[in-house]
């Protein structure tokens, strides 16, 4: 390999660095107004009145927008696609907010700061409702009717045949609490829009993961045809899902052509906290039978998922939660019941991983009591039960192709020195810090295979100077795809990976394309734009030969050059072939292939860690963390690694500090501010050691697998796990923050 | 009020501002120096860090009329002539940028750490950054490019 497994920085580092990208918030138009939003204060209510009179009056205000001047017709921020099923149940400004954060309103001002200052100034009556703050509410009736559609969404299914239990087998009920937490990716949620009445041509810029998902709810709520929406994939500061629903999208659009002027939202924190989206707290009771020898026979799972408000993609997530149940264990039988549940609360939505590192939770606490019980190390039983390449997902009837998740156990057994760690926690332990080791493992799709429009079109174009143009809907997060599929095309081409252009999504510029979901990037269209490449090294040798007038076969292909086999002095540049197919042939040295996805391989990881967990405080030191991950091929290792150190961190929070609820839930309101929801720092993060296990798939590109969702999957899982070891608890809930650890450790010494 | 500061080196005077308008805004808005990046308006992200009078600062917590006479050094000062300050280089070519809407406020913070410590050990850089979020990374390369150009001698003839 040339150039896949070197390591690369992201495409746009010193543009970065330099403070010189864009993102979408940086945007300035011409006539561009600014918006602010006015959100609900309760959780459930009719808007009676709003007087926005002191706020007309600011200079700088051009006018106040709200649920009694604007549209009543209502999207659903999930329906990207005709295939998705889904409500549509929100409005622009709504006159019947659902949960506190829900938009009322908003001030259009000439400058952002004016806006935000007026928004203080609308003055909201309501008349309060009864709210649900949690599903047992909703299930007890308290909203009903709120929705006409119904407020939960239930999904019962049965895979396999239920093995006969004997009286030896270890049966045991677990139950798993998660807690609301919120993405926190750096960039706020942010949306500009631009509509040109003359044209009846809408143009959207924002950071978001399927610019032709975002292009169908837009087009169908504003009943502006497809090809007159312009949808453009803006610099992403950070995603981890919450930019895949249609949330500000149509808000900005709607507004601008209302207004027929160029706008600009940008949430504050506290909106992205509140107003936009979150991952849903669940809860799931999971039966699970195991045979004396620690054979795995069959799952249970009973799972609440709390959809917030909308139901979004909250029935979509709590049914995939069902099917992940069987991407990392192999057993003869699964019965899963998940409902979405609505509530009063903030609306529940994607979070990487959709709804794995869930289930890793759930199962991997199974996994920890069953061993206790069992009398058998963890990692022995979790090997007696992992997949193996051949076995079949049950849903997808495709296998799991070449899944080495139990290398990825084997190898970090021995990397973390496992037995012998566990052993010296007790001698390393005090009074006072206690030490544990834990571990947890987990898998991941690649893709939506068989499912949805899984495909990819990808457009190759050699320029007059020799130059490559790679024309792909891409959606980089932030975490390097772009620079991953300049590898990819490089590696096929032989041509150096900067020297190549690829293209971000852009609805009039990039191919039809499904979004950068389900890691489906690297998997799907970095397979995609290997079949491109290798259909413009075809078009490259038939063009040279009718330059060269010899038979295509007498010529070879190298590093952007074409040669006479038998007479290498032969040959001719890109560049020299392109110029004649314009010139000679008048003809673009230009090929487009479509891409079908055939395959969904499984895609592991399994960590290990060690914490430190201080009886008197309650803090939780993450102390040393090994990921191992099976990635089939790493096409740029630099990133790989700074995704997993990412997710980690992101995994550590999420187990022992992250959460929205307030000190003194039961007002509807939620954390708002990073001042009270704590991500870990720099000061707190672990230091991750990052062992990637290499065996190519037989359908990625030259191999390779995803990594940006499966790194996450057992992070939080590990810290459960390392923490009872720690302790001795049995812990099943997250976020385990020090006011919880010290209750137990109160109620324990009582 | 009136206002009169440097920018990157540059003298800025307002006429007339309003004391209570925040730094980032002056820059982001009035100055068009968009590099500086609003994480959260109330000093727990790091997004929006500059270095003022030598030190990093939140500029969403700094008003107007505590500006005067200050020397401000933003994102887009760091680079001389073109060519890419040290510290920027060291983040670029040790993986430390991802989605890279930290990236400002942390090279920032940073470069102001090593502005008064050129050499500061691992711990202390921790430190330096225990403001600055970033989501997307666990730290380490961040850490490690830091590292990298610690001590060097033209660091400390710069600061």
């Amino acid at each position: 390999m040339k150039y896949v497994g070197k390591g690369y920085s992201i495409h746009d580092a010193e543009s970065k660095v330099r403070g010189i990208t864009t993102y979408a918030g940086d945007l300035r138009l011409s006539r561009m107004v600014h918006m602010a939003l006015v959100t609900s204060t309760l959780p459930h209510a009719i808007v009676k009145e709003i007087d926005c009179s002191a706020a007309l009056e600011m200079p700088g205000v051009v006018t106040v927008l709200h649920c009694f001047n604007t549209t009543e017709k209502k999207f659903s921020r999930y329906k990207r696609t005709r295939d998705i099923e889904v409500p549509e149940q929100e409005r622009v400004f709504t006159d019947h907010p659902m949960f506190v954060g829900d938009r009322i309103a908003a001030v259009i001002a000439e400058d952002p700061a004016t806006a935000h200052l007026a928004v203080n100034r609308i003055k909201v009556t309501y008349e309060e409702l009864p709210a649900a703050e949690t599903p047992i509410d909703t299930l007890n009736g308290v909203i009903d009717g709120m929705h006409p559609e119904g407020v939960v969404y239930e999904w019962v299914f049965d895979v396999g045949m239920s093995p006969a239990e004997n009286e030896t087998d270890l049966v045991q009920e677990t139950t798993f609490r998660n807690d609301r937490v919120t993405h926190v990716a750096m960039e706020n949620h942010v949306s500009v829009a631009s509509y040109d009445e003359g044209l009846n041509e809408l143009t959207i810029w924002s950071p978001n993961q399927s610019v032709y998902g975002m292009r169908y709810v837009v087009a169908n709520y504003l009943e502006i045809p497809f090809n007159k929406i312009r949808m453009i994939k803006s610099t992403m500061g950070g995603s981890f899902g919450g930019k895949q629903e249609c949330i500000l999208e149509p808000v900005v659009g709607y507004v601008s052509w209302l207004l027929k002027r160029p706008v600009s939202l940008s949430l504050t924190r506290e909106g992205s906290m509140t107003s936009a989206v979150c991952r849903a707290p669940l809860e799931s009771k999971t039966r699970t039978v195991f045979s004396r020898d620690g054979k795995l026979k069959s799952v249970s799972m009973d799972t609440i998922l709390d959809s917030g408000a909308y139901v979004g993609s909250s029935h979509g997530y709590v049914r995939t939660l069902g099917e992940m149940a069987v991407r990392n264990y192999s057993y003869s039988y699964l019965h899963y019941r998940g409902r979405a549940v609505t509530t009063n609360m903030p609306v529940s939505g994607g979070f990487r991983g959709w709804s794995s590192p869930e289930c890793a939770l759930i199962l991997e606490y199974a996994m920890d009591q069953a061993a206790k019980k069992l009398d058998m190390d963890p990692i022995e039983l979790r090997l007696k039960n992992v997949i193996t390449e051949g076995d079949i997902d049950p849903f997808i009837h495709a296998t799991f192709d070449k899944t080495r998740i139990s290398e990825c156990l084997t190898t970090g057994r021995e990397r973390f020195n496992w037995y012998e760690r566990r052993k010296r926690c007790v001698e390393l332990s005090d009074d006072r810090f206690k030490i544990g080791v834990g571990m947890a493992c987990g898998g991941h799709i690649n893709g939506n295979y068989p499912d949805g429009a899984d495909f990819s079109i990808v457009n190759m174009r050699v320029d007059e100077d020799g130059a490559v143009n790679v024309n792909v809907t891409l959606h980089d997060h932030g975490c390097g795809t772009v620079r991953v599929m300049q590898v990819i095309a490089g590696e096929v081409l032989g041509i150096d990976p900067e020297k190549i252009s690829i293209r971000e999504g852009d609805t009039y510029q990039t191919p039809e394309d499904v979004g950068c979901y389900a890691s489906r990037s690297t998997h799907v269209i970095g397979a995609a734009v290997v079949k491109c490449g290798e259909a413009l090294i075809s078009a490259i040798l038939n063009q040279a030969a009718r330059c060269m007038g010899v038979p295509e076969d007498s010529l070879k292909y190298d590093s952007g050059e074409v040669y006479v086999k038998s007479d290498p002095g032969k040959r001719m540049t890109l560049k020299e072939i392109a110029i004649a197919a314009h010139y000679r042939f008048q003809e673009s040295l230009d090929v487009k292939i479509q891409y079908r996805s055939p395959a969904n391989p499984g895609v592991h990881g399994a960590h290990f860690a060690r914490v430190r967990v201080d009886t008197w405080t309650g803090l939780v030191t993450v102390q040393e963390y090994l990921a191992v991950h099976d990635i089939g091929r790493a096409i740029n290792p630099s990133m790989i690694v700074g995704q997993v150190q990412g997710a980690v961190q992101m995994g550590c929070g999420i187990a022992l500090t992250e959460t929205m609820t307030p000190k003194n839930p039961g007002t509807g309101r939620t954390v708002n501010s990073l001042r009270d929801y704590h991500v870990l720092n720099a000061f707190e993060s672990p230091k991750v050691e990052v062992v990637l296990i290499e065996d190519p798939s037989n359908y990625g590109p030259f191999g390779a697998k995803g990594i940006g969702e499966v790194c996450f999957v057992p992070v939080s899982a590990t810290i459960v796990s390392a923490v009872n070891n720690a302790l001795g608890t049995d812990f099943n809930f997250i976020p385990m923050t020090p006011d919880k650890i010290l209750d137990h450790l109160k109620v324990r010494r009582q | 009020m009136k206002l009169t500061m440097t920018v990157n080196g540059q003298a800025v005077s307002f006429e007339n501002i309003l004391p209570t308008r925040r730094l980032i805004d002056i820059l982001r808005e009035d100055l068009q120096l968009k590099g500086t990046k609003e994480g959260c308006g109330e000093g727990e992200c790091g997004a929006c860090t500059v270095i003022m009078d030598g030190k990093a600062v939140d500029s969403c917590l700094l008003l107007a009329c505590q500006l005067e006479g200050s020397e401000i050094i933003t994102i887009e000062g760091l680079a001389k002539e073109g060519e890419l300050d040290e510290l920027q280089e060291a983040f670029v070519s040790h993986g430390a940028i991802q989605c890279g809407y930290c990236m400002p406020g942390m090279v920032m913070a940073t470069k102001a750490l090593l502005m008064e410590n050129p050499a500061p050990t691992e711990a202390e850089i921790r430190n330096a950054i225990a403001g600055n979020i970033c989501r997307c990374s666990g730290y380490s390369q961040i850490v490690s490019a830091v590292l990298s150009v610690k001590g060097s001698p033209e660091d400390v003839e710069e600061s």
